[in-house]
């Protein structure tokens, strides 16, 4: 026993070793001290591309100093690419020069609409989950790659209404829209714990039904309860907020991902708010890498005979 | 199947609490006299009620936070006129 142990410790060294998992975090500018200072327990920054859509000259300058020390992607939630509308032009040009001007390792958007016409919905909605709109994300991945030369990652959304007017489930429509869209996934695995914590399905089921060569980076972060009474009743649903810490189905789910997926991922803690002290991020930046080296591990443990 | 329209009238259910309050009264009416067809009132029949209060209150919750900062350079742009 003592010796299978041993076994899958050095497999999982040895595929720690090979594999280059990377651990980060999402820049806000309360974090800034924080993460400049702790530069070399953090492999990877996650810039919001909306905060630098009116940044000077000399902001992106800046930016691109960061780059030159660590590695900087960027993440868009404003496009609303799963629309059966087309994404405007001039927001793609105002992303583009954004990104030209970083010049990030990757960009990444969300499989939301954010708006219908002149209405503004103010955050991510899950699109009806149909044919119509994995062909219309596809063609909104089309135009943005035409303009900034580079295919998004897409990140599977949070969701508190199951969304009206689906025909799929969350995972098949996930799957089908990558496959239509030919692009990666940026899997949030604390979206994928809220929607199957408010609508009863199998987080695991979902991961099987998913390509799992399409994951690229992973989100983690926490969320709270709500509640409404509604007919009557009192409801409550897991809201993804960003404003505390990553819970422990989230590093679970992250040592699954990392069992069944072969080639190397950024996993990025997302906190917008409600700061804990730097070394309280820092620690779920390494529990992060933790739940990575049993995930890994676990993929290499050889087949046992029951 | 989607379309445009019933993605616009998702997108006013999510943003307009009175239209809200009234398809949560009487789902097809509101839905008729929105301009949904048949096809797409039949999409509305087993929509998750309580879903669209906390969807339209957490997107409104949103909304309210970026109008914020918004009036903040306002404001303090007109005490620095002054």
């Amino acid at each position: 026993m003592v010796a299978a142990a041993t076994a899958a410790t050095d497999a999982a060294e040895a595929v720690v070793a090979v594999v280059s998992d990377r651990v980060g975090l999402s820049w806000r500018g309360p974090l800034a001290a924080a993460i400049l200072s702790n530069l070399d327990r953090i492999d990877v920054i996650e810039l919001m591309l909306e905060d630098f859509i009116d940044a000077s000259r000399d902001q992106l300058g800046g930016v691109r100093l960061l780059r030159s020390t660590t590695p900087v992607m960027v993440h868009g939630v404003s496009l609303g690419l799963a629309s059966l509308g087309p994404v405007a032009s001039r927001r793609l040009d105002r992303v583009a020069r954004v990104v030209d001007a970083i010049a990030p390792e990757s960009w990444s958007e969300h499989l939301a609409f954010v708006r219908a016409g002149d209405i503004e919905i103010g955050h991510l909605a899950a699109p009806p989950r149909t044919q119509s709109t994995i062909e219309g994300t596809a063609r909104n991945v089309d135009r943005a790659a035409a303009v900034l030369g580079a295919r998004p990652l897409l990140e599977n959304i949070a969701t508190l209404v199951d969304p009206p007017g689906s025909e799929l489930d969350e995972g098949a429509w996930v799957r089908e829209t990558l496959s239509a869209a030919d692009t990666d996934l940026l899997l949030d695995l604390h979206n994928l714990h809220a929607n199957a914590t408010n609508f009863d399905f199998d987080p695991i089921a979902f991961l099987d039904q998913i390509p799992m060569d399409r994951v690229r980076q992973i989100h983690i972060a926490g969320g709270r309860w709500v509640t409404h009474t509604v007919d009557g009743l009192a409801e409550r649903r897991l809201l993804d907020d960003h404003l505390h810490d990553v819970p422990d189905p989230v590093y679970r789910l992250l040592v699954e991902v990392a069992a069944r997926v072969s080639g190397p991922l950024t996993v990025i803690l997302e906190r917008d708010g409600r700061f804990p002290m730097t070394s309280t991020l820092l620690k779920q930046l390494d529990q992060a890498r933790d739940a990575l080296r049993e995930g890994r591990g676990r993929a290499q443990l050889p087949a046992v005979a029951v | 199947m989607s379309t445009v329209r019933f993605e616009r009238f998702l997108a006013r259910l999510y943003t307009d609490a009175e239209l809200l309050r009234r398809f949560l009264a009487d789902p097809m009416s509101t839905a008729a006299r929105s301009g949904l067809d048949d096809t797409e009132r039949s999409w509305l029949r087993d929509v998750d009620r309580a879903g669209l209060v906390f969807a339209s209150e957490s997107f409104g919750r949103k909304r309210a936070s970026r109008r914020q900062p918004l009036l903040r350079r306002l404001l303090s742009l007109f005490r620095r006129r002054l």
